[in-house]
């Protein structure tokens, strides 16, 4: 994988464009965990400096630069063929020596490096031979990129100036599919198939390639028809919950989107959508239902595409959202208008009113404003026809969620191929070592430091594995060992109650904290009491004395829940129940919680499960409850 | 909190909206094992709210 970034900001612009390793046996959990040392280092690129699109000069310098790299990757990739012709003798945990065949598989990276390193233009699929102008159409499955082709074309036909009919089909080979010639670092490589090399991301492709857009295009909707006011009050009014952080901004004052900013955008958008476009007029409301589909169909296809285990199933739910997404996404449109587009639906509306003036007559009063109104309406008629003729939803991440279904089919689920262990892997292996630096000859110093770190923690590693399978080791190795391990989890509890409130004694006190009269708990208490409660442990019915039972009053609850699809990890989230008191000087906190009261054939769609919202956690002491 | 059109997704947004009870019982005391996560209910107005199901991909599981 590879992945350039920046080490300094305003002081330089200091970047680096680091190219990592790693092997497909290692399973991705274990893989892209960090610390568990799986990602290495190779080594560090040079950076050409940007240049300008113009000058020919520039063309020259971009051309020796592409060539560069292409040498740099041609140095890095020579001891992989070999190992992938005839093997490579590796040593095996088992002490045994296997003679393996190392073969690339996949490289993961953005879309820009995927253009640079398989050597194609910047509107182009580095998997399929999708035409520039049909990206974003859903059009069937466009046949897959034959690399092994474009490089016996530029062998076939290296002066593409020349007249020859096979020189003119190179050319229009080149055009059509978007190839840069001479610029894939991976030609020549034994055993590798080369569209197979790029791999579907989450990051790039979702979350800062279609959400961008579509952050946009919703931007227009509701400026259109006057709802950003509403989508901010629902955006700011979000309740809190775990892994998800509150806006403190309004919508419209975020300035910077990254991943991050993203990924919470996605898990909330339909649901402050649908909140900003309630009650639409008469002529609004099949806009807001198209929009709604697009946006929640997008919205399901991220959902499903992040599963760890996919089923035929759920790659046919994600079909279906993909296409209704491709049927419903016209509705933005009008949205991404070019500024050329834009020109030609103001010079229409001039036009219609210039013609209108000289044509028209004196009209009485109280014709004027339907007569303008109908103006208008034919105005924006015919600017909307245009702007649909002239205007299309064409850029390259759209056929890239087309790849996902067959990926997951040959090569598993998406989120392990994801860029952002690579952007994990910069922190601890690149930004650690540029700031241990002095800065001079850089690139030297951050991969001698990484390697000292690495061989560190690869004998920690094989001394703990050592350790585990029982090996005689020495006893500093083993009290260091001690040292350097992380500190045992605590015992899982399912449930657990903290935070417990001073002067509360008694029902009395309850009600009193909570807002709610004695008369309206007593009875609820006999009712649970008696529903809930085996007969030697009930409580008294007799409201004088519910009243003076001892009462502890509590405002968190932890709750263990398992992690989604994994086995033996847990979450833990904690409800938050101030009753009427403030929480951290802010408003009061109540959460609202899951509660499992029936059957899975109950409540519909929540299968058992109803919401609630926390009014109180509270114990009755005494052996009561 | 009760269910709006007995729990089932909505055609057009695709969730499900609880209101507040119109019974006469405010409260209901349960037992905190029945309490299985918390939820993400987003108001929609005073006393109604969308019960999200793309908070997480465990709840998006859950409610279909």
């Amino acid at each position: 994988m590879s992945d350039q970034t920046n080490l300094t900001n305003f002081s330089g612009d200091k970047k680096a464009w680091p190219v990592y390793m790693t092997i497909g046996n290692v399973p991705s959990t274990i893989r892209n965990r960090p610390g568990s040392m799986a990602i290495l280092l190779l080594g560090l690129l040079p950076i050409p400096a940007k240049l300008a699109k113009s000058s020919r000069a520039d063309k020259l310098q971009r051309l020796i630069n592409a060539d560069t790299v292409r040498g740099v990757f041609k140095l890095i990739f020579a001891p992989l063929n070999g190992a992938a012709r005839e093997g490579a003798p590796i040593d095996y945990a088992d002490g045994k020596i296997w003679r393996c065949f190392l073969i690339m598989s996949g490289w993961i990276a953005d879309h820009m490096e995927n253009v640079t390193l398989h050597g194609i233009k910047s509107n182009a699929c580095p998997k399929c031979e999708v035409h520039p102008e049909e990206l974003g159409s859903r059009a069937g499955h466009h046949r897959a990129r034959d690399y092994a082709r474009y490089e016996r074309y530029e062998h076939e036909n290296p002066f593409l100036d020349s007249e020859t009919h096979d020189a003119a089909h190179a050319r229009y080979t080149n055009e059509t599919h978007g190839i840069r010639r001479g610029q894939n670092v991976f030609q020549g490589l034994v055993r590798v198939l080369m569209p197979d090399l790029h791999k579907p991301d989450m990051l790039n492709t979702i979350y800062l390639g279609l959400f961008k857009h579509l952050r946009d295009w919703i931007q227009g909707f509701l400026k259109k028809h006057a709802r950003q006011q509403a989508f901010d009050d629902a955006w700011k009014a979000l309740p809190t919950y775990p892994g998800f952080f509150v806006p403190k901004k309004a919508y419209r004052e975020v300035t910077q989107w990254h991943g991050k900013e993203m990924r919470k955008l996605g898990c909330c958008l339909l649901g402050v959508l649908t909140v900003a476009l309630r009650q639409p007029d008469s002529t609004q409301v099949q806009p807001f239902r198209r929009a709604l589909t697009c946006v929640r169909s997008l919205l399901d296809f991220t959902m499903m595409a992040q599963y760890r285990s996919q089923t035929p199933e759920t790659i046919s739910y994600m079909e279906e959202y993909a296409t209704q997404f491709h049927e419903t996404k016209d509705i933005f449109l009008e949205f991404r208008i070019s500024k050329r587009t834009q020109e030609k639906a103001d010079e229409l509306r001039k036009g219609m009113r210039r013609q209108r003036a000289q044509m028209r007559e004196r009209v009485p009063p109280s014709q004027r404003r339907r007569i303008r109104d109908d103006d208008r309406e034919e105005e924006n008629d015919q600017g909307m026809e245009l702007i649909h003729s002239e205007s299309n939803i064409n850029f390259v991440k759209i056929p890239l969620i087309s790849h996902f279904r067959d990926h997951i089919y040959m090569f598993g689920n998406i989120p392990k191929y994801s860029t952002e262990y690579g952007k994990l892997a910069h922190k601890e292996q690149i930004k650690d070592g540029w700031r241990r630096t002095n800065e001079i000859d850089a690139a030297r110093q951050i991969l001698s430091s990484y390697s000292r770190q690495h061989a560190i923690h690869m004998r920690i590693l094989n001394l703990e594995f050592l350790q585990r399978a029982g090996a005689d080791l020495p006893t500093e190795v083993v009290e260091h060992l001690e040292k350097t391990r992380p500190a045992p989890t605590p015992p899982a509890h399912r449930r657990m109650l903290n935070g417990l409130r001073d002067n509360i004694h008694d029902v009395v006190d309850l009600g009193r904290a909570c807002d709610i009269s004695p008369e309206t708990i007593c009875p609820e208490l006999i009712r649970y009491s008696r529903l809930s409660l085996p007969p030697d442990r009930r409580l008294p019915e007799n409201p004088a004395i519910l009243r003076t039972l001892p009462v502890e009053l509590l405002t968190q609850l932890e709750i263990l829940v398992l992690a989604y699809l994994e086995s033996g990890v847990y979450d833990i989230q904690r409800a938050r129940c101030t009753g009427a008191q403030l929480f951290r000087n802010q408003t009061s906190r109540n959460d609202c919680v899951w509660i499992q009261a029936g059957g899975e054939n109950m409540y519909g769609a929540l299968r058992g499960h109803v919401p609630a919202r926390l009014i109180a956690l509270f114990k009755i002491r005494s052996g009561y409850m | 909190m009760s269910l709006v059109d007995c729990g089932r997704l909505s055609d057009v947004h695709g969730l499900v909206t609880v209101q507040l009870r119109d019974v006469t019982r405010e409260l209901t005391i349960v037992d905190i094992g029945t309490i299985i996560g918390l939820a993400h209910l987003i108001p929609e107005t005073e006393w109604r709210w969308l019960v999200h199901s793309q908070i997480d991909l465990r709840t998006f599981n859950d409610i279909y």
